[in-house]
């Protein structure tokens, strides 16, 4: 089976407004309570295993970076250029925004899409308290983004994806904010063995 | 999918046991989750 099939399973049936909340439930508590324990790992330590550079931090407000949960490294498939436009899909508490707004300079723009309203609130502090004025945070979903078509030079985003049970719709959500060979840079998960497909419709399965 | 979304160039970079020793335990092992980079191109 090609590589691209098992990042990418098929349309799931799944209640989405279900799943959403299960979501943002999950992700507000990583947003107000970074340190709690949950079944991925969190924060700094987080940064480590997936293979941040330190600099990268460098700047970055604890805010953000205490609630990152990514599951991958978009900045390892090459680092964003001066004045590049960036879509961060999934953005969480803005640790990949912020880093990205860094890359981009002062003639770049960064914007962060998120459906969880407490990790919107905690992304926008941590871009005033780090001073970063290039990098702008937007509540959407990532099958709808609220960005233009061909606004932008590379989207990014870390574990997110897995979470829509329409992957293909949000994958195409992406191309289309795109400009033409434009770069996706994407963390997320892979599995080794198939969830049975009753397994699914489980909520819990998709959060932890 | 990635292709059929309008992407070329897809190539997965790394893969990880980015799940391995988190607080809580998870669904991850049951199914051999990893963490995984990839990148593509817009056609």
């Amino acid at each position: 089976m090609p590589e691209q099939e098992q990042v990418t399973p098929a349309t799931i049936d799944v209640d989405v407004d279900d799943l959403r909340d299960a979501i943002r439930n999950e992700y507000a508590a990583v947003a107000d309570e970074p340190t709690r324990g949950f079944h991925f790992h969190t924060g700094r330590p987080l940064s480590r295993i997936v293979g941040y550079q330190p600099e990268w931090l460098e700047g970055i407000s604890e805010t953000a970076v205490a609630s990152f949960a990514g599951t991958g490294n978009p900045f390892s498939m090459g680092v964003l250029q001066p004045g590049e436009r960036v879509v961060d899909v999934g953005c969480g508490a803005g640790i990949d925004s912020l880093i990205a707004a860094r890359m981009v300079g002062p003639d770049g723009q960064v914007v962060g899409v998120d459906m969880t309203a407490a990790m919107l609130a905690r992304a926008k502090r941590a871009a005033e308290e780090g001073g970063a004025a290039n990098v702008e945070f937007r509540e959407g979903y990532m099958e709808a983004l609220p960005v233009p078509d061909g606004w932008a030079d590379v989207v990014i985003s870390n574990g997110v994806l897995n979470l829509t049970p329409d992957k293909l719709k949000a994958l195409g959500e992406m191309a289309r904010v795109l400009k033409p060979t434009g770069r996706l840079q994407i963390g997320d998960i892979t599995i080794d063995s198939p969830v049975p497909e009753a397994s699914k419709q489980e909520i819990d399965l998709w959060t932890g | 999918m990635v292709q059929a979304a309008g992407f070329i160039e897809f190539e997965i970079t790394w893969r990880a046991a980015v799940y391995e020793g988190a607080p809580q335990a998870s669904s991850a092992a049951q199914f051999g989750t990893k963490g995984v980079n990839f990148r593509a191109r817009k056609a």
